[in-house]
């Protein structure tokens, strides 16, 4: 019978190895979280920028249920609404609302109705690390809308 | 039969072991922490989509009541109730909403006395700590602002309109400082009220 003394325990390399290792794996972890947690948020805005367009779509779909005709024409900017608030209210996240309102073409004497097309653009780069880029994200409506016609 | 033993007859030295238990101590606090941490979020997380639906399912179910309504009258009964009625054309039948800023939003549809919440809404968890709350909810008719059309068609659709506000604010878990407060905002125009301006000229 041969026995064979070991008298060694982990090397100091093989020691930071493993703490090097376990390091590794809990940042990919805490990355990936993070990473998830801002897809969160970026679907989040995304919602928001919905309802605003919603809202503003509507707006316009009013004033052309009463009977305007003379639709103002967007600045390069847009309507500015806020998408994202910080808990200090501060706007974070800024979405331009467009909007593109044309009588429909086949729209007759006693149903006068319009095309209204309307988008919202935002820069979601704020809400990724990479914030080198823009990144544009855009939704936009096209709908059409009767004018009342009430005597 | 040949057998081969490796025997390590030396254990582990004080300081070895001292080192080691420092290392696995630092390593488990470390995971604990971040474990917690993520805990933590997913609480507020929870709490947070909770109130982002429940905001717009309130908001949704207003908004299509008030399309059909010809006439919407809001009485303030305290600093924390709100109480809003909406009438329809050709019916006895009123809807009413009681917003309470604590008990949340219900509705009544006119079939009896009894107001039922729209939607799930428990401001506070089992240790009673507030998990979110309703700050503020304000109803009105949308003002002209710079940009806007100013004629009489366009009054007559900003006075069948209206712009509804609502805020909920979010705490962070355990803790009770606000974390965060959620913005709801919505313009409604109702063709109901509308038709009933033009016909009796009530501009």
């Amino acid at each position: 019978m041969e026995i064979y003394k070991n008298t060694y325990g982990f090397t100091l390399i093989e020691t930071l190895i493993g703490i090097l290792m376990t390091t590794v794996i809990c940042s990919t972890l805490f990355l990936g979280i993070t990473q998830a947690k801002l897809y969160l948020e970026a679907i989040r805005v995304k919602e928001k920028a919905f309802i605003e367009l919603k809202n503003f779509t509507n707006e316009w779909k009013s004033m052309v249920a009463a009977g305007v005709s003379n639709f103002p024409s967007d600045s390069n900017s847009g309507e500015k609404v806020p998408l994202k608030i910080d808990s200090n209210g501060n706007t974070t996240l800024e979405g331009n609302l467009y909007k593109k309102i044309t009588k429909a073409t086949n729209s007759g004497q006693y149903s006068i109705y319009y095309n209204i097309q309307t988008y919202i653009t935002w820069d979601k780069k704020n809400l990724f690390f990479n914030k080198e880029k823009s990144l544009l994200d855009t939704l936009s409506f096209n709908t059409y809308q009767i004018q009342f016609n009430i005597q | 039969m040949k057998y081969k033993f490796n025997i390590n007859q030396d254990g582990f030295t004080l300081i070895e072991s001292l080192v080691s238990m420092l290392i696995v101590s630092t390593l488990s606090f470390s995971m604990f922490f971040a474990f917690y941490q993520i805990q933590k979020n997913l609480v507020n997380e929870d709490y947070k989509s909770d109130m982002l639906n429940y905001g717009n399912r309130v908001l949704d179910d207003m908004e299509n009541e008030i399309m059909k309504s010809y006439q919407l009258i809001k009485i303030n009964q305290s600093l924390s109730n709100t109480t809003i009625e909406l009438y329809y054309k050709n019916t006895q039948i009123k809807t009413k909403y009681l917003v309470s800023l604590e008990n949340g939003i219900k509705k009544n549809n006119g079939t009896s006395n009894r107001y039922t919440p729209i939607d799930i809404y428990i401001p506070k968890d089992d240790e009673n700590r507030y998990k979110y709350k309703i700050t503020n909810f304000e109803i009105s008719q949308p003002t002209l602002t710079a940009g806007d059309v100013f004629s009489y068609e366009a009054n007559m659709a900003r006075y069948a309109s209206y712009q509804i506000k609502l805020e909920i604010d979010l705490y962070n878990y355990p803790n009770d400082n606000v974390l965060e407060t959620l913005e709801f905002n919505r313009r409604v125009f109702s063709p109901a009220k509308y038709i009933y301006n033009i016909n009796t000229n009530n501009a």
